[in-house]
């Protein structure tokens, strides 16, 4: 069958991404030492065991886990507004979560950071202020939809969000100190690597929390593709199935955004890529396949951040939107065509 | 040719009467009931919005109800207060003789199944996986199917006619066929109660014809109790065996009585209900045809010899048609000899090729107009 096929080739994709990504970083490491490390051997150099394993494997790890959260929750955010340009970023979602962000490292005076962040406290405030940021900006966004029918409507409310959560960053920018702009810019780029071996550990937990919440709403979400009137008709209690989605998608982007920060385009273009792949908009297929789609995405802009090898890395939002708008582009020129449009 | 099998419907109406005196109440039962319904919105601490007050109409099994109203006058605040989406503020309302607000969610979406104009995001799901959703009160939490459900839902398929679709893309077909699909949805609920708000809008003629043959097929044969709003009179009144006729609570003239008027379409179509629901200034019920119809009324005051005609016909259809050209020039017609008087205009039509107007042949309803036209003129 055609749809199995697909998901095969996505999880092999899946596998050897993760595996180049090991074995390609800004250090040239001979592939045969990278072997012997994974395998647990002595490949000579310390530091190369040192890169590998507390370098390039949590931030592969991070990639895995952040694209198929963002991905994840844009396709809820989708179906959930019945909107195919729903999407973390366009909600203003991260633009919240970037002004909690900004609070705690800028009030604090660049004390704290996500680049020297070994004080639990540390990222426990930044993960927090994410968090809260994301979650009054869905709290906005929920509070207007319960008025406001046209979803159209409810997309430029959550745009003006985010243009004002932008202003007040940017004023509380410029009351900062330098280190405190410094270490916001940093975050603002977007980076994989920021998740050090020791926080790993809570951010897959409670990216899996948030992504099993996805899984365990699949069939309402379903019910939700004919509309909520619908879908309250099929036994589906809309409000909490509501803020329940709401919460799990709070929880993917939030946790995301403040580790790895405002990573653009994931949650916006993966579903569309995953609907035309797959060609159904039934969750029970649509929702694993989005989310091995975006980890597979998320690893592959990880790898091309790390191509100009001892130069640097890329920021990745210089390079999602890059691989992202052509593909929105398409989707709004060919929405004729397109069937889940109608 | 509009008249669809008159005989057995009458047949059927008689079986139902007769149930009704044996006091068959488990074949022709209520099903739901509403007494001195208030309904409208509760807007919280502005407070109510009532829009209707003192409604009393029942549902019976077996039977296709047709909601009739302008637009304006709260029909589709009815259909969500009956279908349960909307509380009503006061009154009684009752599904099974027991009182709405008490079924949960879930043991609601067993019983009491909906049809709405909403446009959905479902285009990319197949006709089967859309009418599968119908499946979802009686599926586990994932919503996995059971060869119990893929029966039922096959069975849908094929009661509607669209088997043979089961393989496409929602997105793909015509809005008649998503009507037909989304009816499937709500069969595959396996629902005694179906209600379902304008189904024939946005449809053209041919297509209105099916679904409402369609619903009331399901209410004979599947002893479905349907209640469907629409604009579609002359259907309705083919078709519906109740109508429920809405009129705006604030209109004077509806003063007296119930803004809604609920009977046996017949009952309703000789007791002038009608009229009283719908007729404004020029417009009225023309029971012959089932329709609404304007009344011409050319200032012709010159010529007012010439209004007036007198039509034999050799057939009631010729009689029908002659009426229609004459009527739409402005012109009062008989066909009672005694209402003849020394202004009347004759005219006798044989055939649609001999029309013989005070003497003089004719030879088609082309000519008629032309004539006509002559009329008019002042002399």
């Amino acid at each position: 069958m055609k749809r199995s096929a697909t998901i095969f080739f996505l999880l092999a994709i899946l596998l050897s991404l993760f595996g180049v990504n090991l074995f390609i970083g800004s250090v040239k490491i001979p592939a045969g030492a990278v072997f012997d490390i994974l395998c647990g051997n002595d490949a000579g150099r310390e530091t190369w065991r040192y890169i590998v394993l507390y370098s390039r494997l949590p931030q592969v790890v991070t990639a895995l886990f952040a694209g198929a959260a963002l991905a994840t929750a844009g396709l809820m955010l989708q179906t959930v507004f019945a909107n195919p340009l729903a999407g973390p970023s366009i909600l203003g979602i991260d633009a919240g979560a970037s002004l909690g962000v900004a609070l705690v490292m800028l009030l604090c005076g660049g004390t704290i950071g996500m680049t020297d962040l070994h004080s639990v406290n540390g990222y426990v405030a930044v993960v927090g202020g994410a968090f809260m940021g994301a979650a009054v900006v869905l709290g906005l966004i929920i509070f207007f939809s319960t008025f406001l029918r046209s979803n159209i409507m409810l997309l430029i409310i959550g745009i003006m969000i985010g243009y004002l959560s932008s202003s007040l960053t940017s004023l509380l920018n410029f009351f900062s100190t330098a280190e405190g702009v410094f270490s916001y810019t940093v975050w603002g780029m977007g980076d994989f690597a920021g998740v050090s071996m020791q926080q790993l550990p809570v951010f897959c937990g409670l990216l899996t929390v948030g992504l099993v919440m996805a899984f365990l709403s699949m069939k309402p979400l379903n019910a939700l593709l004919l509309g909520e009137r619908y879908a309250a008709n099929l036994g589906v209690n809309v409000k909490r199935t509501r803020a329940f989605l709401f919460l799990s998608t709070g929880i993917l982007t939030a946790v995301t955004i403040a580790f790895c920060g405002p990573i653009l385009f994931i949650g916006l273009v993966v579903p569309h890529i995953a609907r035309l792949l797959l060609g159904s908009s039934n969750h029970n297929l649509l929702l694993p396949f989005t989310l091995v789609l975006g980890a597979n995405i998320a690893m592959l802009c990880n790898l091309i951040s790390v191509l100009p090898g001892a130069t640097g890395t890329i920021p990745l939002n210089a390079i999602m939107p890059v691989l992202g708008a052509p593909v929105i582009i398409y989707v709004i020129v060919n929405q004729k065509k397109i069937q889940y449009f109608h | 040719m509009w008249n669809r099998e008159p005989e057995e419907d009458t047949i059927f109406s008689l079986k139902n009467s007769l149930s009704d005196k044996r006091g068959g109440k488990g074949r022709c039962g209520m099903i739901l009931t509403g007494e001195q319904l208030s309904i409208g919105y509760n807007q919280g601490r502005r407070g109510n919005t009532i829009v209707h007050a003192g409604l009393s109409f029942a549902l019976r099994e077996g039977e296709m109800t047709c909601l009739l109203g302008q637009n304006g006058t709260g029909k589709s605040t009815l259909l969500r207060t009956v279908s349960g989406a909307l509380k009503p503020l006061a009154g009684t309302l009752n599904l099974y003789g027991k009182a709405m607000s008490a079924y949960s969610h879930k043991e609601l979406s067993k019983l009491l199944g909906i049809v709405l104009t909403d446009r959905a995001l479902a285009g990319g799901l197949t006709v089967w996986e859309v009418v599968s959703l119908g499946r979802h009160p009686h599926t586990g939490f994932f919503g996995q199917l059971t060869d119990e459900d893929n029966e039922v839902i096959q069975r849908s398929l094929e009661q509607t006619g669209i088997a043979e679709k089961a393989g496409q893309y929602f997105a793909e077909l015509s809005d008649g066929m998503r009507q037909k699909v989304l009816i499937a949805k709500v069969l595959a609920q396996e629902c005694p109660l179906l209600v379902l708000d304008e189904p024939t809008a946005f449809l053209d003629v041919i297509s209105r014809i099916e679904i409402m043959n369609l619903l009331h097929d399901l209410a004979v044969t599947q002893r479905k109790t349907i209640l469907l709003s629409t604009h579609d009179l002359e259907q309705a009144c083919l078709l519906g065996d109740r109508l429920w006729l809405l009129s705006d609570a604030h209109d004077n003239s509806n003063a007296d009585t119930n803004a809604l008027q609920c009977g046996v379409t017949e009952d309703l179509v000789f007791s002038g209900a009608m009229n009283r629901a719908f007729a404004k200034d020029n417009i009225s019920f023309d029971p012959l045809s089932g329709g609404f119809r304007a009344q011409k009324t050319f200032d012709t005051s010159k010529n007012i010899h010439y209004k007036k005609v007198y039509v034999e016909a050799a057939d009631e259809v010729l009689l029908f048609w002659t009426k229609n050209a004459l009527r739409r020039r402005g012109f009062e017609v008989t066909e009672r000899v005694e209402d003849v008087t020394e202004n009347h205009v004759r005219v006798k039509v044989l055939s649609p090729q001999e029309i013989i107007l005070d003497g003089k042949t004719i030879k088609s309803f082309e000519a008629l107009k032309n004539v006509g036209a002559g009329f008019a003129r002042p002399m």
